[in-house]
């Protein structure tokens, strides 16, 4: 069980919340433009690191917004959580 | 409104606010400040975003999300949600809810350890002081808890769901030997 931190809720149960997947995943575009290679890395492949990933989170029984968390696959350990449209460097959070 | 206690103490009242007239008031885009300002000029309130209870008299906000909250006024006409929508034309979006939310209020010694049992959230007076707002859910239902005093709370949940959130509260009190008092609105 997650413990996380929601930028306006304070720390919630993972129960609370819905996993959107990896974090900074960018749309190919124009779509004429886009090869079928880009097309398929936009829709099928994700980085699946051992160690710290980027994911999107909504608070669905909160407050109903999303955010970015930078968590950690092997420990789950969450070091980071910023607003969506942010980046932040690697390792930043840790 | 809520009964005085019964003399031997104790225990848990519980009663429905149906004077209440509700509303959600969502800002609209990059207007926050703009509402703010509204509904300090015309409720004298300074309105917080942020998951904490704004207003002392009939109107208050309750925070529910960035940019969102649900209001409430005691004794509202069926017409308040329409009058709101005026007060605040151009700057937020507001949804009567009057007949979409039941809010119970729950005093009494075991208010705050039952609550406890069904919120997974510090209710601790320290981590959840008089007038703070959470949004989460106590057995599956979605509720808004309000700390309206020491150890008294609301609790809005769906209507429909007011039942089964019934249920919980029934069973759980039970469960943990509190015996249950239940106020009609007129005491
Ligand atoms: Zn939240």
């Amino acid at each position: 069980m997650l413990l996380i931190d929601c930028p306006y809720c304070g720390p919630r149960s993972e129960i609370e919340f819905r996993c959107g997947g990896e974090s900074h995943v960018q749309r190919p575009g124009p779509h004429d433009a886009a090869s079928d290679e880009q097309w398929a890395d936009y829709l099928f492949y994700r980085h699946n690191p051992k160690g710290e990933h980027r994911e999107r989170w909504l608070h669905m029984a909160g407050c109903g917004q999303w955010f970015n968390v930078a968590r950690d696959t092997v420990t789950h350990k969450i070091t980071a959580i910023y607003r969506m449209g942010e980046t932040i460097d690697a390792g930043a959070g840790s | 409104m809520v009964g005085a206690l019964p003399a031997a103490g104790g225990g848990l009242a519980v009663s429905e606010r149906g004077d209440l007239g509700i509303a959600t008031i969502m800002a609209r885009a990059s207007s926050t400040a703009a509402l703010a300002q509204r509904v300090a000029e015309r409720f004298g309130i300074a309105l917080i975003d942020g998951p904490i209870l704004s207003g002392a008299g009939a109107v208050r906000f309750a925070g529910t999300g960035p940019g969102s909250w649900l209001s409430f006024c005691e004794g509202a006409d069926p017409f308040w949600a329409c009058s709101m929508a005026v007060q605040l034309d151009g700057v937020a979006s507001v949804f009567d809810q009057s007949s979409g939310y039941a809010v119970l209020r729950l005093g009494g010694a075991e208010a705050m350890p039952m609550l406890q049992s069904g919120a997974f959230i510090d209710l601790h007076a320290d981590a959840f002081p008089v007038g703070a707002v959470a949004v989460t859910v106590i057995a599956h239902v979605g509720a808004i808890l309000i700390r309206v005093g020491e150890a008294q709370f609301d609790v809005a949940v769906f209507r429909s769901f007011a039942g089964s959130f019934w249920h919980w509260l029934a069973t759980s009190a039970a469960a943990r030997g509190v015996p249950l008092h239940r106020f009609s609105e007129d005491g």
